[in-house]
Order: C-alpha cells, then structure tokens, then sequence
C-alpha cells in the first residue's frame, strides 16, 4: 500500500491545485514545476506539449512569457510574443503588428517578428470595431474599395455581401482605414468600439501557466505509476489539464487576433427604422413624397 | 361680406392659374393628369423631369428647404450626397440643387433635387434615372433647369 500512497497523494494535491488555478498561484509552485519533465515513454505520449517557464519570475507582470514546446500552430505565435502574437491563420496575411493601440492615423511602421521588449506586457489590451453606414449608391464598387484597401493595409476579407462588407486591418491602421473608407461613399453613421481585455488575457495566461505546470507534474507522476489503474487515473487528470490548457490557448489566440487586426464593417443600406426614429420629423409632408421610386413611377 | 368673398374668389382663381412656367427640355415628352406633380416629363428611355409646387408654405429661405431636403432623403432614406451647388435660371432666380446618388436594385441612379422660393411658394424641381441616362442627358437637363420661369 506504500507505492499507492506516493501518487495518491501527490495527485490529490494536484487536482486540489487545478481545481484552484483559475486565480493566482504561488511563486513556490511555479519555479518547482518549471523543472524539466520526466522523459519516460508514457510521459512522452501523454504529455507532448510540455511547459517552459525559462526560470521567468511568475510574479513580475514584464517578463511573464509563455513557450510551447509542441508544435501547435500556437507555437510560433506565443515563443516570445505572449501577448501580441500576431495571427497567422489567415492566407496571404502579411505579419501583424501586435497590439498597437491605433492612436496615430498613419501606419505604424512594420515589425519583426523576433522577442519583443518586456515592457509589451504593460501595454492594454485594445479590441477596435467600427461600424460605418454610407448611403446606397455604387455598393458594389465602393465594397470593391474597401476590400482592396483592407489588403493594401495588410488586412483581410472577413466577409462581403451586395450590401456590407467587413475587413480587419492592423490595429496600428485602423483610423487610417477608417478614414479611408469613410470616403468611400456618403458617411452617414459611424460607430467605433473599443474593448479592453487586458485583465482577462493577463487571467488567461496565468491560468495557462499554472495548468501546464500541472501537467509537467501529472506527467512526472505518470512516470512513477506502478499500477495500469495509477496509470489510468493520472492520464485520465492529465487529459482534463490538456483540454483546459487548449481551450485556453483558443481564446488567447482569438483575443490576440482581435486585437492585432481591428474589425471595420461597412453596410450599404438604409438606416433602420428604429434608428430613424432618433431623428427629427419636419412636418412638412411633401418632403416625405420625395424620391426617385415616385418620380420614376410613371403610372 | 361681398367684397371679402369676392377677394377670395379672385385669389383662389389666381391660385388656380399656373405660377410657374417649365419648357419642355429636348428629346422628353410633357405627361398629362399628373396628380402627384404640377409637371413631370419623360424621355424615351425613362429618364424623368419634374416640378412641383408647394404653395403657402411656412417662411423659410432656400437654404433652409434645402437642407430639410437634404437631411430627409440622405439621413432617412439613405440617398448618397454628390454634391450641393446653387443654380441660377435665365431669368436670374436662385436657387440649390441638391445631386444624390442611389442604387436601385444593383443599378446605380442618380436623383437631383433642385429649391427654388419665390412668391410665397416653394419649386421642388426633381430629375432623375440610372446614372448612365442622366448623365448621357445632363445638357439637356441643365437646359430646362435654366429655362423654369416663375410666373
């Protein structure tokens, strides 16, 4: 019963910790766990992504960084760019510039993508959105614009239709683009959003941490199983912890695209009535019986 | 009694007289019994000129008909704004044409607007077809526009 009790414990201490790692975590745990796992053959099946912490102080906000050691497409991505790495899913992209705060209405010159300066991390977390009305007239074309503007600037299509069209363009572009497309056609309602998600990315990464951390350790424990059931039950924790640690990468790569390439939707159309209403009705009914619909109706 | 009765026969009769004059423009046709418009003629293929008169209406100036105009149809019905510029008939009368743009279906079109105020009334002149017509037409166009005579 002495070989039970060495991974009960310790795995009960483990999932206790999980259970708790949505927080904060302890300065403690993070450097124990930041020691090099096991290389044992279960250990390498059951846990092929393996933390890296590179002896980062956990508590000092500058230097979190988060490295992968797997090769997920997230690899490339987070390795020295934990908080601004810039999307690379989307075909024809051309590198993003990671969370620029658009203040400036010109381009922000273009950058590498090599590690970037601590002093990243302190910089917020900004999700633009813009939603621009331009009156009916030339849809097709003035769509045709603005896609081509979103490419020039180094974005993309998200989509398009015969009356809107929505592009994300790096955020270090974003009033530019805006400018530009206002221009595109008659502006006639303009909306901008801007979200910030600092506080939650910053929760996301050091959740992430700590879970991978968790799995450095499940994977030792896997190691030192003696039973097929101790086996079973460390990968079964091992499994959880994997799919936290991916579901977690998920949203940080979506809020750092979000992010790095600012959404502008632009809609053709009329504005709806509920809008209208905010607007003042002159009582003049012949102003109501303009319009090209009546001049046109010969009838 | 007889007299204020007779004063406001006179003035209804005059009010029934035409107070405006509109030649029609070269290659259009003047439209008979056009109940929505004082004046409305057509080409061939579907171009359309118009004028309509708002009598007695509150004191305003062309500006302000203008502007109302503009912010009715851009803001309410979503008409792209071209452009705003202020128009003089042969006979010296000045008014604003307001040049808007619109998509009907997928076809572009094109819709002026023109204010004119005299005589406590309001001349709304209204032109407008697919981009391609009005602007295959604009002389003629610009043409009527210059011979609309207030009477």
């Amino acid at each position: 019963m002495q070989t039970p009790t060495r991974i009960v414990v310790p795995l009960l201490s483990l999932v206790f910790f999980v259970a708790s790692c949505g927080g904060g975590a302890s300065r403690g745990y993070y450097n124990s766990a930041s020691s090099p796992a096991s290389s044992g053959s279960r250990a390498a099946r059951s846990a092929p992504v393996m933390a890296s912490t590179g002896g980062d102080d956990y508590g000092d906000d500058d230097s979190v960084s988060v490295e992968f050691s797997g090769s997920s497409e997230l690899e490339a991505s987070y390795v020295g760019d934990e908080l601004g790495m810039a999307p690379s899913a989307a075909p024809g992209r051309k590198a993003a510039k990671p969370i620029t705060p658009p203040a400036t209405k010109a381009p922000a010159p273009p950058q590498t993508s090599g590690p970037k300066p601590a002093t990243t991390a302190k910089r917020p977390m900004l999700i633009y959105r813009a939603t621009i009305n331009l009156a009916v007239f030339e849809a097709r074309k003035s769509i045709d614009e603005v896609e081509t503007l979103a490419k020039s600037l180094g974005g993309y299509l998200v989509q398009r239709s015969d009356t809107s069209i929505t592009i994300r363009v790096p955020a270090g572009a974003f009033d530019n683009a805006l400018e530009t497309v206002a221009k595109v056609g008659d502006e006639l309602h303009r909306q901008v959003q801007v979200q910030d998600v600092t506080a939650e990315f910053r929760d996301l990464q050091i959740r992430l941490k700590n879970l991978q951390a968790v799995r450095v350790r499940l994977a030792a424990l896997l190691d030192r199983a003696k039973t097929v059931q101790e086996a079973l039950r460390v990968e079964r924790e091992l499994e959880r912890v994997a799919g936290n640690i991916e579901s977690i990468k998920g949203k940080l790569k979506l809020y750092s695209e979000l992010v790095a390439f600012s959404t502008i939707t632009v809609n053709f159309q009329a504005r709806p009535a509920e809008s209208i209403s905010s607007e003042v009705n002159l009582p003049f009914p012949w102003l109501g019986r303009l319009g090209l619909s009546r001049l046109l109706d010969l009838n | 009694m007889k007299i204020l009765i007779s004063l406001s026969l006179a003035l209804g009769l005059a009010a029934c007289g035409s107070s405006f004059s509109q030649p029609t423009p070269d290659g259009f046709v003047k439209l008979k019994k056009q109940h929505r418009y004082d004046y409305r003629a057509v080409t061939a293929d579907g171009l359309v000129y118009a004028v309509k008169e708002i009598s007695d209406p509150p004191k305003g100036d062309t500006e302000f008909w203008a502007k109302a105009v503009e912010n009715k149809l851009r803001f309410q019905a979503g008409y792209a704004l071209i452009k705003k510029q202020q128009v003089t008939t042969s006979r010296g009368l000045e008014g604003t044409q307001i040049q808007f743009g619109f998509d009907r279906g997928k076809t572009p079109h094109l819709y002026y607007v023109t204010v004119f105020t005299a005589k406590d009334s309001i001349f709304v002149i209204e032109s407008g077809g697919t981009k391609e017509l009005v602007e295959a037409h604009s002389a003629e166009l610009q043409s009527a526009l210059e011979s609309f005579r207030v009477n």
